[in-house]
């Protein structure tokens, strides 16, 4: 007997402060680095995000054939101020970044006893270079730059997680989760425009990749200048953002919780 | 007539490479629209009656792989390849060697390489790298030079 997990999906949406686009991911948080070709079948270390050191591989490449109905919302804490339209970090600057998944419409009933319903996504920030920019953090205690080499052990306190090359964040797993947080931390001056690159899936309760929803999608992000730095989490800048959506991401997938395989 | 290439080498060496980067149900993992075919655990499974994993609570004792194990790693979709699969994944891969003789001309290496064809963007490795060096060996010719385990897969 093994514990069964299925592929999942994510999607994103946008929110009023910082939206994107989205993508999708595995339901384990173990199933993002296992071997394709493993006991337990994993994705190998491409994470779906779209970004380069994914190859441009996004979750809808396996979630094939999704209905486009869901979206994900990304908001930053402090805001991302909007400069010529284009939001924009400060250099060295820490945010708190609260994901969430809307428009959710599949597995939203009762799956059957050897499924259960996970929602997931990944994300990374990349500059020109291809390599993740900046620092990021999982609300389960991971960190880039000091990058565990496994899974946390289970089970995972906090939605997200970090480990192997922790070059993305990725959801932890666990059910009907709907929402997700992470910390970023922002390379130091120089680093110039970065994207955000992401994926949610919305899956069902069939445990397969097919017929789940997703999102996918990428979110250019400025270098504040020194003249142009952010103000923050001021009013202004919460203001002037809210009225511009940038982009929405949502995701979900679902799995079962055990069943045999072998 | 095909490449008398190493079916061993290929399933231990150059399998899980593609099954990796290439199998995605939106990519090579498509039973059409696509020039290149490759079946994989927990992504496309062949059209085929297969026995079901003796220990899945659900289902009847024959299933089609197809139907039941496509983009799942959930009962017969966990399990191995088909000796069917092997053989149709082994005979795509190395038909790219059709009426050439130097594997960098064959379109499993320069579609996916970093530099290479559009590939609808999507490029795997650089010419360095050591998925691109293994998947050229074989297309070379190299030999595992015994029988591959594949494990589970």
């Amino acid at each position: 007997m093994h514990i069964l997990r299925a592929l999942m999906g994510t999607s994103i949406v946008a929110s009023t402060t910082l939206l994107a686009g989205a993508a999708a991911a595995w339901d384990g948080a173990d199933l993002w680095y296992k071997q394709a070709e493993g006991a337990l079948p994993g994705g190998g270390g491409i994470l779906g995000t779209g970004s380069a050191s994914d190859h441009g591989i996004t979750c809808a490449h396996c979630h094939t054939n999704a209905a486009g109905m869901i979206d994900l919302q990304f908001t930053f804490t402090p805001t991302l101020p909007l400069v010529g339209g284009q939001p924009t970090y400060t250099p060295g600057q820490s945010y708190q970044v609260d994901v969430k998944l809307t428009g959710e419409h599949l597995g939203t009933g009762v799956c059957d006893q050897y499924m259960t319903h996970v929602n997931n996504f990944a994300a990374t920030f990349e500059g020109d270079s291809g390599k993740l920019a900046g620092v990021l953090s999982s609300d389960s205690g991971q960190t880039s730059s000091s990058c565990p080499p496994n899974v946390p052990m289970l089970p995972i306190n906090g939605t997200t997680v970090l480990y192997n090359d922790c070059r993305a964040v990725l959801a932890s797993g666990g059910e009907d989760r709907t929402t997700w947080t992470f910390s970023w931390q922002a390379p130091p001056a120089g680093a110039g425009t970065l994207t955000l690159f992401y994926g949610v899936v919305d899956g069902d309760c069939d445990m397969s990749s097919r017929g789940d929803d997703v999102k996918v999608g990428t979110l250019k992000l400025g270098e504040a200048s020194a003249s142009l730095s952010p103000p923050g989490n001021s009013r202004w800048a919460m203001a002037l953002a809210s009225l511009v959506p940038l982009g929405l991401i949502a995701a979900r997938g679902k799995r079962r919780k055990q069943a045999p395989r072998e | 007539m095909l490449p008398a290439l190493d079916m061993e080498y290929y399933k231990c060496k150059v399998e899980p490479i593609v099954d990796r980067g290439c199998s995605m149900l939106g990519c090579h993992g498509a039973e059409t629209g696509r020039a290149y075919k490759v079946y994989a655990r927990g992504r496309l499974r062949r059209k085929e009656t297969v026995s079901q994993v003796p220990t899945c609570p659900i289902g009847p004792q024959q299933v089609d792989l197809a139907d039941e194990g496509t983009g799942t790693v959930m009962c017969v979709g966990w399990s191995p390849h088909t000796p069917m699969e092997w053989q149709e994944n082994f005979d795509n891969a190395r038909s790219f060697m059709l009426g050439l003789s130097d594997p960098e001309e064959s379109e499993l290496l320069q579609q996916p390489v970093v530099g290479g064809k559009p590939h609808a963007g999507v490029h795997l490795f650089q010419k360095s790298d050591a998925d691109y060096q293994t998947i050229k060996a074989w297309l070379g010719g190299a030999t595992l030079g015994g029988t591959c385990d594949p494990g589970a897969n």
